[in-house]
């Protein structure tokens, strides 16, 4: 060897000698799992894990196949709960129904005013009553920049209760917008707002939850229902039933005249027939290891999804922010095959109908691997229902593609 | 904490020292891993890999030498069994020209460590490996044949290729 290939040699060892390089945390935690391994905890966080996967699948499983007899039962036993709850709210005293507290105040004025509204329909309703519910109407309108938005929002959970109850939300707000007095304004649409809220045979199976809201002082019972609409073939549907179309004809034809009948025309054919494809979500997300396997997941995606609404298809837009759990199940040279499942929010940018926001609640099988550095690529499928939205839907297919950083202790 | 507590706490599996001990040599040793493996990832791998045996092993190290050296040779022997496991591919003798020499100019004081690992990184794998074993790892010709399974012959026409291959490098990069 000659002196300039020493030389050369020399020059390379002084240049690596003293060379480092940063390395992931991950592989000092991973050194440590081997050498420590804690497998007490792996096997109870096995456990968990698994349970949750299990009853987050079968539940989402379960749901839209349940059955509708069943479902009929539990529908008339907790309506009728309902409309005896709001009688009895009612025909407490002046001050129970309206409470000292300014904030309970417009919430529970709006609920006496839809809970009247019922009782009056079922002919079950005293003078003193009726004085009572004047007296609210007058307060109301009075308080209308008030209690504008409670309005909205308790509308919306009312829309939510039940489709008929869409009725009486939406008498609530024409009282109040209009000059006329409440008794005189619904006196046409009673009828049919009593055949429908006091027929529940002739309605759709819903799976209804009761649940207990604590307004102040009072505490009222109020029902989520989601309805399970079987009638659709890929991605979910909420449609009024035939039933209850016929009944909204009749009411129309009977007050022909009225707002109040061209808003429910108008509530009617936009829930005539909505369906929904699976969704596709884009996703951009962090992940936490929190403990050996599991990681905590956060992010910002872009959601696409067809809606067919009375046979002509739109593609939806939103944006959400999915926040969920990770467990994986194989980790083999940084490339992972997980379970996963958890919760979106997602605003609809260009929404059909007034509806523009859900949640969704979702369980996929995924895998990623490496691209570069902490970045991971990742691909899932999986089942999403959505929840808290107006359009209920059975399970849709989820397809879930994105980019993941991943970061830890 | 001085080295010799360090080793003592990782005899008795503690995993403090262990800990210590990583964050003490693991940069240095990835730095080593780097010269072989161009994908950081596999460099990655490698280094962890042979932490862990250096830490499932670190009984059988007496005191005698370096532990420094000790750790390096753990790390190089690992990373030489994956890089057997890859199927090493050595251009063979007579593609290549042992009768080139180096040019009079190969001087790189000036350019950066990172530069030279790139340059490294651009070697064939087989020129690569041998070029770290040998030039700065210090291996001998006949070493290199027993670890790699190459004949004496294979390895030094590799070095030739490679220290040539630098050198056009080195100069490439001086001139831009």
């Amino acid at each position: 060897m000659d002196n300039q290939e020493q030389h050369m040699d020399k020059d390379f060892q002084q240049a690596f000698e003293d060379f480092n390089l940063d390395i992931q945390p991950q592989v000092w935690e991973e050194i440590r799992e081997e050498l420590h391994p804690r497998k007490e905890k792996k096997k109870t966080l096995w456990l968990w894990t698994s349970g949750i996967a299990a009853v987050l699948v079968i539940g989402l499983l379960l749901i839209p196949n349940s059955n509708e007899e069943f479902n009929q039962v539990l529908v008339d036993e907790l309506e009728k709960d309902f409309n005896e709850d709001l009688k009895e709210e009612v025909n407490n005293s002046k001050d129970s129904i309206i409470p000292n507290k300014k904030t309970t105040k417009p919430i529970i004025k709006l609920k006496a005013l839809i809970a009247e509204q019922i009782i009056i329909l079922s002919d079950d309703i005293t003078e003193e009553q009726q004085a009572a519910i004047i007296e609210f109407e007058q307060e109301a309108k009075e308080q209308l920049p008030v209690i504008a938005d409670f309005e909205q929002q308790v509308i919306d959970q009312v829309l939510d209760v039940h489709p008929i109850t869409i009725l009486a939300a939406n008498d609530v707000v024409q009282i109040i917008d209009s000059n006329t007095t409440f008794i005189e304004d619904s006196t046409t649409n009673q009828v049919a707002l009593q055949d429908s809220i006091f027929a529940p045979k002739k309605k759709k199976p819903s799976l209804t939850v009761p649940l207990d809201i604590d307004f102040g002082k009072k505490r009222s019972k109020w029902l989520l229902a989601a309805n399970l609409n079987s009638s659709t073939s890929n991605g979910g549907s909420d449609q009024l039933s035939d039933d209850q179309s016929v009944m909204a004809t009749d009411a129309s034809d009977e007050a022909a005249t009225s707002d109040f009948t061209e808003e429910f025309s108008d509530v009617n054919k936009a829930a005539s027939n909505i369906t929904k494809s699976g969704k596709l979500v884009t996703a951009m997300s962090v992940g936490y290891k929190v403990q050996h396997n599991l990681y905590v997941n956060a992010g910002l995606a872009y959601t696409n999804q067809s809606f067919f609404v009375d046979g002509q298809s739109s593609l939806v837009s939103g944006i959400g922010v999915p926040v969920g759990l990770r467990f994986n199940l194989l980790d083999k040279n940084k490339k992972h095959i997980y379970i996963s499942g958890g919760l979106m929010y997602e605003l609809l940018l260009n929404a059909p109908l007034d509806i523009n926001q859900s949640w969704n609640i979702s369980s996929a099988i995924g895998g990623d691997l490496p691209v570069w550095n902490q970045w991971q690529a990742f691909i899932q499928i999986g089942a999403l229902k959505e929840i808290i939205t107006i359009v209920e839907s059975p399970l849709s297919p989820l397809f879930q593609i994105g980019l993941r950083y991943q970061f830890e202790k | 904490m001085t080295e010799a507590q360090l080793i003592s706490g990782c005899k008795q599996n503690n995993v403090l020292a262990q800990k210590e001990l990583y964050n003490l040599y693991a940069p240095k040793m990835m730095g080593v891993c780097a010269r072989y493996f161009a994908n950081r990832q596999e460099a990655q791998d490698v280094l962890q890999e042979g932490m862990l045996k250096l830490f499932k092993n670190i009984n059988n190290y007496a005191g005698k030498g370096s532990f420094e050296g000790w750790i390096r040779k753990i790390v190089i022997n690992t990373a030489l069994e994956q890089l057997r496991k890859n199927k090493i591919h050595f251009e063979s003798a007579d593609q290549i020209d042992l009768d080139s020499n180096l040019s009079k100019e190969n001087g790189f004081q000036n350019l950066k460590v990172q530069d030279l690992l790139k340059m490294i990184h651009s070697l064939p794998e087989g020129f690569r490996v041998v070029f770290n074993l040998f030039a700065i790892e210090g291996y001998s010709h006949k070493e290199i044949a027993i670890q790699l399974g190459i004949s004496e012959g294979t390895s030094k026409s590799q070095l030739s290729r490679a220290r040539r291959q630098l050198q056009d490098m080195i100069i490439k990069e001086k001139l831009l």
